[in-house]
């Protein structure tokens, strides 16, 4: 007895330890992984044809403001049965589903339908393609040929004066709490745009697929994959309206939103390590 | 010693000031003869040749040589609010379309109560509490997760894709056609009937489920009466929320108010008569009005002024000997 | 002192393993020390006596060969102590105080007596306890009367270093719901909710322990921290107490409703508000036989009527709590307490939000329940001792309608001619309004409420045992069950919204839409905990004490269907070391590391419960008339959302826990006054958190890209990840001043640091990585704030009449408002503080001045009081701030309370 009680604070002390530590070593075992790796887009695929309404034509060379967003998405498998292009293994055919549905394990983006302030920016603008609100007004101004108009339908001319009104809406305080400017996704690589991309929490089993396209703009400077009529809703005395978002079955039926001119990957990747990193490459150029 | 006897007087007024009502009176009463998960068996499916004009609880209930029903009136009873009540009943694949029918208890104009719309009706319809609500789904017996008679499921199905990962998918194929708003897909709301077309191309004699669910027990009674009937061919659209003389609706089956002797509530089927005859003559809403003054217990207590005043229940007896029969 | 007797041996075996007994307690003090003589040397055979109002009898003991000398379990109070041997001066040492959990540690110096000399010292009291390293305070009686805090233990308790937030007080670094309240040694703490389950009568407290960091094992709680309160048990003199106070704060300057939730000011608004309150108590207490058998019974009723800014009808809080205690002690070596507690409280207009609510529309809320709980001490010997307690707590909450009433004085729900009085109309659907609409026809949901719990808990103690050095252990088990029975639902099963184009004209309503509900639902849910600790504290040497020792403890917790959502077992190992360099009492250095879990409460599994709604939106007259679209994200204009609860558990969940570290010191600097400096890091991990399972996320994870399974659904997982975490830093500098030469006082600064992506568990949210820099919400949320409560006591001596005069000052640096990024979309919507981490914008600073004077009359046959107390002095403008909604409504959202004088009065006699 006496014995146990002399070795009862050395024990406690042991058990104590013991159970400190375990804390660092608990798994939960969790069926995700995070995978990380780039997205690569080949410059020449990039030049955007713009036709405004006279009909009057130009091409949009080499801009990454004239990129959309980039989906990614992981899936069981890939097959060619549907598309022209590689597209994600689907499901079953139930009821009016006849593009099948995909079921991706996980997911995500290089760059979002980013609201810049103005109806007219509704569905155009992406995040991580614009450093300052000039560089916003002048791919409208320059490269679009239609200048950024207001609500009231007057021309923006100021970054001074876009700013202003995006603290007034956004009740931000900081431009680092707008989504529209901010850090450029995309890295000049030569003759490639490269960005970092990573896909949080993916179920992972091994042999998945990394999949992935871009949505680049029609002819009008549209994007097949934005909805105007969700998102966020814009309420400011008369002005009232959704400031889009992404289509949500875009990863479930891809092949709904990929339109002329997008950007498919040829090659996708599959994931045999969830610790190496991936390279996606956008290499086909899908026509209708 | 007075004290003393204080204290434990004092702790009983403690205990006693702290009893408080536990709400379970406010649960739908739960009807011991009448239970909550019902399988009715197999429905026969009525060639449109068979179908009455009006289905009425006469017509129904009934059982063929193969033991199948032609249509069933019926009703289940609250659950506890945890677990799925309903009934279940299953139907062979005809090769074609077919028109699925579910019609739960009595009060129709329910679509209209919930809106400020509802002006001009006196009093009517009863009391949303009063009204029954089942939700229609259906789909290939193989995939319904349920046990018939015990546990309501669904047609969850899993999808197994090539790396061996199961996905949950839907495999209903009965979804709700009952207008509203044009919706599609969505569940009418409390006494509303619903319905919904199958096609069945290719697995003629296969067995198809059925599936009412409960969504709402009227609190009156705890149980929620209904009527249910597959018919050959698709459900037409035309009748609207009441229906018609083609399109299933609401005055395809009249009756359905049934209690819990199974007789149909007393005066509900004329009520459901007077609202019918308004169909054919939706501008004037004379025949429901003159009914509800002839019978203002179904109606209630508040006629607007200018309806009844001038009202003889002789005169509207003699016109519709029919709905008055369901009253008298 | 003692030696191992076989008997001590085999019953410090059986409380080893002793199965089936309850929560420790810890109710009572101690007075302990050493007898010396003038040359420092140990006297033995000293008799030492103490005796107190609050002690039954008198207690001896005589000093050891070391000259030591230990009463435990000394009810909390005012001492006067003895000590007495041939040969030396006779030594008297009065108004010492015992407080709950600490050591009052005496060295007696004993001259040589010359004839007949005594000795008194008095109004000396130790301010350090050199043997613990419990961090916290301890409120007195005479300190808790003299400071004006609101006559309320929830208030009061705020004057503890790491202690911020409202009534749920956020302690040590933990959430609102993460403390355990004890009353006399009775778990009080709400099983669903983690919250307190009941206020109490104020005069009846004699002590309150406020522990915040680095309690020993037997304390039971969990992540955060103790309210310990300790009532009066009576005495041998008869007394009544009769006191009544009238607070008001209308009279005070208009409090606009000047900032919104950005920051921005809003215009002056010519909206008032109301606080009024009223209390009255009365209080027995005496013998019914001298030493043998003492009561207390007090019943206290508050009123108060509070209107938020804008509000019609006041917030009408009506609560009565009737609280006695019976202790019989009849022989020296066991006593009984029985004591019981009820509380019933309505609280009416409980809408105080919305400007828009009809009297019809407004809810009730009905509280209340009892605790009686009955506890045997059994003293076997000086140095061994156990105490039994078994508990049977019911807490009950209602909410539904506002009872009709004839009498519309106040305005309050009316009854129709034909109703009777009191009616609570549970039928007829409520009509909520928006954009300037009124809610009306009826509050629109009820809600029957039910907690019980049964417990039992049996604690030895084992005093003065010696093993190289002394040791003073404990060991104890609780057993506590738990059952939860709700029953709620919408009147008439739906509800609608209407709205208002126009203006505040209720004829311009319009049918917005409604809702049906399938019908209500009840249920039943149910947990057991069991818990038992061993602990030692251990003196190897005169001037070091070592505590160690831990807890396991065992909680089962079901859903409604009976699932084991939370099926855990848990030890919480803790050591302390605490030194007192000079051997003098004066001065100590602590470390203490330990272990606390949280082992649930019945919300967590709630969220995986079966019994639930299903619903139905339908559009009204407003969209059918086709000036506007419905737009959800689903493309209809139709919600259906069956009764399913798609939340699932991740296996392998484990117990949310706290690793904790604190060192500091404490000095006694000049007499009775003592100066700390403490250090605590506390690491709080594996907090319940949902994490959705069925979103794609965007780049950011600020956007929802899609869903896995294509369905529109989310889908919940009940993880206790590694991420989901807080960690937490304080410094502390304080003052102490016991209470001796009329004045009192105790005040601290802490600087706090804070970090964390959950802050209440569960969390119905988790972020995902990139968000959790961003992710902060709630109190104690991602912040580095600075806080100072302050409180002191001063009687001035204006002969015969007494003065007294209190104080207290709160400040805190104000809150981070939380300004929240969200995607707008009807599926995952994401609502993030995107704020860049570091830096806040905040709401104004917090600063609270309280004062109180207290004027005393000698009468005849007794003591007559008035008092005056001003409440937020300096602060009558400084509101937190209101926001307008979505649908143009004002929102009263938080607001510190107006400029108030109480004035009121005590008899006791």
């Amino acid at each position: 007895m006496n014995s146990e009680l002399g070795s009862g604070p050395a024990r406690l002390l042991a058990v104590a330890t013991i159970l400190l530590s375990s804390a660092c070593t608990y798994d939960e075992n969790l069926p995700n992984a995070d995978l990380f790796g780039t997205v690569v887009i080949p410059k020449e695929l990039t030049s955007v044809r713009i036709v405004d309404i006279d009909n009057e034509e130009w091409v949009v060379e080499d801009d990454i403001r004239a990129i959309g967003p980039v989906y990614i998405g992981v899936y069981a498998g890939i097959d060619e049965t549907l598309y022209s292009y590689p597209h994600p293994e689907w499901g079953p055919l139930l009821g009016d589903n006849e593009q099948g549905d995909a079921y991706p394990y996980g997911g995500t983006s290089s760059g979002r339908f980013a609201w810049g302030c103005y109806q007219a920016t509704v569905c155009k603008t992406v995040s991580g393609r614009y450093e300052s609100y000039q560089q916003v007004l002048d791919f409208f101004r320059d490269e679009l040929r239609a200048p950024l108009l207001d609500d009231h339908g007057d021309e923006v001319t100021t970054a001074e004066q876009y700013q202003e009104r995006c603290f007034e809406i956004e009740y931000v305080t900081s431009d680092d709490e707008l989504d529209i400017v901010g850090p450029i996704d995309f890295r000049d690589e030569g003759d490639n745009w490269v960005a970092d991309v990573s896909i949080l929490r993916s179920q992972f089993k091994e042999g998945m697929h990394i999949w992935g396209f871009a949505d680049m703009p029609s002819q009008a400077f549209g994007f097949s994959t934005c909805d105007p009529s969700t998102g966020s809703y814009h309420s400011n005395y008369d002005e009232q309206y959704y400031t889009g978002t992404n289509y949500r079955d875009v990863l479930n039926f891809p092949g709904k939103y990929i339109s002329d001119g997008d950007l498919v990957s040829e090659v996708s990747v599959e994931v045999t390590d969830a610790e190496a990193e991936f390279e996606l490459t956008l290499g086909y150029k899908h026509e209708d | 010693m007075r004290i003393d006897l204080h204290l434990v007087g004092l702790a009983a007024v403690s205990i006693l000031a702290a009893c408080d009502r536990s709400g379970l009176e406010l649960l739908p009463a739960q009807n011991e003869n009448v239970p909550t998960v019902v399988e009715l068996g197999e429905l026969r499916v009525l060639a449109a040749d068979e179908r009455p004009s009006v289905f009425t609880p006469s017509d129904c209930n009934q059982v063929d040589e193969d033991g199948r029903y032609n249509c069933y009136y019926g009703m289940v009873s609250a659950t506890d609010g945890v677990e799925v009540g309903g009934a279940t009943f299953g139907f062979r694949g005809t090769g074609g379309e077919v028109c699925v029918l579910v019609d739960p208890e009595a009060v129709f104009w329910n679509k209209y109560i919930g809106g400020a719309d509802s002006g001009g009706v006196w009093g009517y319809p009863a009391p949303a509490l009063n009204s029954g609500d089942l939700d229609l789904f259906g789909g290939l017996s193989s995939y319904y997760t349920g046990s018939p008679g015990v546990e309501i499921g669904d047609f969850s199905g899993f999808y197994t894709d090539s790396l061996g990962r199961e996905v949950e998918i839907d495999y209903v194929e009965c979804y709700n056609e009952s207008p509203y708003d044009e919706t599609v897909e969505a569940h009418g709301g409390r006494g509303a009937p619903e319905f919904c077309t199958i096609n069945t191309s290719g697995r003629e004699g296969i067995l198809y489920t059925i599936v009412l669910e409960t969504f709402k027990v009227p609190n009156d009674d705890g149980l929620l009466a209904f009527g249910t009937t597959v018919i050959d061919g698709p459900c037409e659209s035309g009748g609207g929320l009441m229906g018609g003389a083609n399109g299933p609706g609401e005055c395809t089956m009249i009756g359905e108010s049934i209690e819990e002797s199974g007789a149909t509530r007393a005066c509900s089927a004329g009520l459901e008569l007077a609202y019918c005859s308004n169909i054919d003559s939706p501008a004037s809403a004379r025949v429901l009005s003159r009914f509800c003054c002839s019978y203002p217990d179904m109606c209630g207590d508040n006629p607007p002024e200018g309806i009844c005043e001038d009202h003889s229940k002789d005169v509207f007896c003699a016109e519709f000997p029919d709905i008055c029969a369901q009253c008298d | 002192m003692l030696r191992l007797s076989s008997f001590a041996r085999l019953l410090l075996l059986l409380m080893m393993f002793l199965p089936g007994m309850a929560r420790a307690s810890v109710t009572a003090g101690t007075i302990k020390g050493t007898a010396v003589d003038t040359g420092g040397l140990p006297i033995p055979g000293v008799l030492v006596t103490v005796r107190s109002p609050n002690l039954m009898g008198v207690r001896q003991s005589e000093t050891d060969e070391e000259g030591r000398f230990n009463f435990p379990e000394l009810p909390p109070g005012i001492y006067e102590l003895t000590a007495e041997k041939a040969a030396f001066s006779r030594i008297v040492r009065t108004n010492l105080q015992v407080n709950i959990g600490r050591n009052t540690i005496l060295t007696l110096e004993m001259p040589l007596a010359e004839a007949g000399e005594e000795m008194v010292i008095e109004a000396t009291r130790p301010v350090v306890d050199t043997e613990t390293a419990q961090r916290g305070t301890v409120l007195t009686k005479e300190f808790l009367e003299r400071i004006p805090a609101g006559r309320s233990y929830q208030s009061a308790a705020q004057l503890a270093a790491g202690t911020t937030g409202g009534s749920n007080a956020n302690i040590g670094g933990a959430a609102y719901n993460e403390n355990t309240y004890m009353l006399d040694g009775v778990n009080i703490t709400d099983p669903v909710t983690g919250t307190f389950s009941l206020n109490f009568n104020f005069d009846a407290i004699e002590q309150i322990e406020v522990l915040t960091n680095a309690f020993d094992p037997e304390y039971g709680f969990n992540l955060g921290g103790g309210i310990n309160i300790v009532t009066e048990t009576g005495g041998n003199v008869l007394k009544f107490v009769i006191n009544s106070y009238y607070t008001n704060g209308n009279w005070a300057p208009k409090q606009d409703a000047r900032y919104a939730a950005d920051g921005t000011q809003l215009a002056p608004t010519d909206f008032d508000s109301r606080f009024e309150l009223f209390q009255a108590g009365v209080k027995v207490t005496g013998p019914i036989v001298r030493d043998r058998a003492w009561f207390i019974a007090t019943y206290s009723h508050e009123r108060s009527l509070i209107n938020n800014v804008g509000i019609d009808l006041p917030r009408d809080y009506d609560g009565h709590y009737v609280f006695g205690k019976l202790t019989v002690q009849p022989v020296a070596a066991h006593r009984f307490t029985l004591l019981s507690q009820s509380n019933p409280t309505t609280i009416s207009n409980t809408n105080q939000g919305d400007r828009f609510v009809s009297p019809e529309a407004q809810g009730q809320q009905t509280q209340g329940g009892f605790v009686v709980s009955g506890r045997w001490d059994w003293f076997i010997s000086p140095e061994l001792f156990s105490e039994t307690i078994v508990t049977l707590q019911k807490t009950y909450l209602e909410n539904a309608q506002v009872p009709c009433t004839h009498n519309q004085d106040l305005g309050y729900n009316p009854c129709s001619p034909d109703e009777t009085e009191n009616t609570v109309d549970y039928t007829t659907p409520g009509r909520f309004g928006v954009n300037n609409a009124f809610d009306r026809d009826n509050y629109p949901s009820f809600d029957f409420d039910d907690r019980w719990r049964f417990s039992v808990g049996t604690k030895f103690s084992l005093l003065q045992l010696e093993l190289a050095g002394t040791h003073d252990v404990k060991a104890g088990f609780t057993a506590d069950m738990t059952r939860w029975r709700r029953t709620f639902g919408y009147t008439g099963d739906m509800y609608y919204v209407d709205l208002n184009e126009l203006s505040y004209n209720p004829d311009t309503l319009r049918n917005y839409y409604w809702v049906e509900i399938t019908g209500p639902v009840s249920f039943l849910s149910t947990a057991e905990n069991y818990g038992a600790f061993v602990q030692d504290a251990w003196k190897p040497v005169r001037n070091l004490t070592l505590r160690f020792g831990t807890r396991y403890d065992r909680a089962v917790l079901r859903n409604d269907v009976g699932e084991a959502i939370i099926n855990v077992g848990l030890w919480g190992p803790r050591f302390a070391a605490v030194w007192d360099p000079w051997a003098n009492n004066k001065t100590k250095f602590v470390g203490a590391l330990g272990r606390f879990n949280d082992s649930g409460r019945l919300a967590v599994p709630y969220y995986l419960s079966q019994s639930g709604f299903g619903s139905k939106l339908f559009l009204g007259e407003y969209f059918r008339n086709g000036n506007a679209t419905y737009s959800n994200g689903l493309e209809n204009s139709y919600d259906y959302a069956p009764n399913e609860n798609t939340n699932t558990v991740l296996d392998g969940t484990i117990a949310p826990h706290s690793d904790e570290f604190s060192v500091g010191a404490e000095r006694e600097v000049i007499r009775d006054l003592a100066a700390l400096l403490y250090f605590t890091g506390k690491y709080t991990q594996h907090l319940y958190a949902f994490d959705e399972i069925n979103l794609v996320w965007d780049q950011d994870g600020y956007n929802v890209l899609g869903t896995s399974d294509g369905s529109q659904t989310d889908i919940y997982r009940l993880r206790t990840p590694a991420i989901a975490r807080r960690d937490y830093f304080r410094t502390d500098l304080g003052l102490q001043k016991v209470w001796s030469d009329r004045w009192q006082l105790q005040g601290q600064y802490s600087y706090t640091i804070s970090r964390g992506t959950v802050q209440t568990s569960p969390s119905g949210f988790l972020a995902v990585p990139q968000q959790t820099e961003y992710y902060v919400n709630g109190l104690l949320f991602t912040d580095v704030r600075h806080d100072i409560a302050f409180g002191g006591a001063w009687d001035i001596p204006n002969d015969p009449w007494t003065t007294q005069l209190g104080m207290l000052v709160f400040y805190e640096s104000g809150n981070p408002v939380s300004r929240y990024y969200s995607n707008g979309s009807a599926l995952g919507s994401s609502a993030l503080l995107r704020d860049t981490y570091g830096t806040y914008a905040r709401e104004e600073h917090y600063l609270e001045i309280r004062l109180k004077v207290e004027q005393e009359y000698p009468v005849r046959k007794g003591k007559l009081s008035t008092v005056a107390e001003l409440s937020n002095i300096l602060n009558s403008r400084q509101g937190d701030y209101a926001y307008v909604n979505y649908d143009n409504r004002w929102i009263i959202a938080s607001r510190q309370d107006p400029l108030q004088l109480t004035l009121g009065g005590r008899y006791e006699f």
